[in-house]
């Protein structure tokens, strides 16, 4: 899994002294209540919904192409409420999923056409593999492989997982660069 | 396009064609509505989130379009594929789920994640559509609670949305 270079167009990214790098053609909604900690990247396409609850995403996050990040909701006391939305440091997203989640920790790798359903939670370092449907509710333990339609456990991950993920996130915006 | 009072439309979603909205029907942004044969009528209480594409496509083949009709309280999620067919209400279209055309969809139903309905499909009342074309029985949540949990969601959406870049139409 080493990233090759992807160079984009510079004009067509906003980039924060902070080194996040958003897409001029993702659909950012409210803005006031997302939180990047830099050197994030966010896609074309991508739709992150902060107007119904904010979102926090950590530093080093990659959201790929056409990705929906939406906060889900619970019930309190009787009344719904739209939770805040936890995302970690050095989190992969593929292309084409969505994104409901409650939590997802740090170093985590997602693959494309996922679908994380409402508030599920995936602990640190682990991993789900492409074209995986998560029901609403699953939880997902640290250092573990979910997949399948419906998503399963598959596997344990090794101790390395950890300094995989990491330098994945990194090495994927080192090699992002402007053309 | 013709709807009721209070009815929230995101700004650029992709429409066609003659729709009419009932009360709180709520619609969120990059859906895709297209009635390109004969209208579609919505229910009250309709929430259709992002990436929703509902067709009224008649195929070539057959040359009679009919009008299309969803019934109320049904909740639509991100990325669902609706082509012409009969909903009824209290049904919920998880993520990405794929009805084709010319199915029959009855009341308090639910298409699990990603689930892809055969065209012509009659789908009973009460019944939960999971795997590939396995069923089960709905039994787990009574036609008037699942309204007011609905009536809860819209609640809170407008509330959301009131302040951020949605506008309320009173047409």
């Amino acid at each position: 899994m080493e990233p090759v270079k992807i160079f984009y167009v510079k004009k067509e990214y906003l980039e924060t002294h902070t080194g996040n790098k958003v897409s001029r053609k993702a659909s950012v909604k409210g803005t006031q209540n997302i939180h990047l900690s830099g050197k994030c990247i966010i896609s074309p396409g991508v739709m992150i919904r902060g107007d119904l609850a904010p979102v926090k995403i950590g530093k080093n996050t990659i959201i790929r192409e056409d990705v929906v990040v939406r906060p889900s909701y619970k019930r309190a006391k009787g009344h719904l409420k739209y939770m805040t939305m936890h995302i970690g440091d050095y989190v992969y997203i593929g292309e084409n999923s969505i994104i409901c989640a409650a939590k997802i920790g740090n170093n985590v790798y997602i693959g494309k056409n996922c679908i994380i359903s409402h508030r599920c939670v995936l602990k640190d370092n682990s991993r789900v593999e492409d074209n995986t449907i998560l029901h609403p509710d699953t939880e997902v333990p640290p250092f573990t492989l979910y997949g399948g339609h419906p998503g399963m456990y598959k596997s344990d991950l090794p101790d390395s997982t950890i300094f995989i993920h990491t330098e994945f996130a990194q090495g994927f915006y080192n090699k992002f660069i402007a053309s | 396009m013709r709807s009721s009072d209070q009815v929230i439309i995101s700004r650029g979603i992709d429409y066609e064609g003659q729709m009419g909205f009932g009360h709180g029907t709520i619609i969120h942004p990059e859906c895709s509505i297209r009635a390109e044969s004969a209208s579609i009528l919505f229910g009250e209480y309709n929430i259709i989130e992002e990436k929703v594409k509902i067709l009224n496509r008649k195929p070539e083949e057959n040359l009679n379009p009919a009008q299309m009709v969803i019934g109320s309280y049904n909740l639509f999620e991100v990325g669902c594929f609706i082509e012409f067919c009969e909903i009824g209400s209290y049904n919920v279209f998880e993520h990405r789920a794929h009805i084709e055309p010319n199915c029959k969809i009855g009341n308090g139903c639910i298409v699990a994640a990603g689930v892809k309905v055969p065209s012509g499909t009659i789908v009973p009342d009460y019944t939960i559509v999971y795997g590939e074309g396995r069923t089960m029985k709905n039994i787990s949540t009574p036609e008037e609670m699942f309204k007011m949990n609905i009536k809860a969601l819209a609640e809170v959406l407008v509330k959301c949305l009131q302040s951020s870049t949605m506008t309320p139409s009173n047409k």
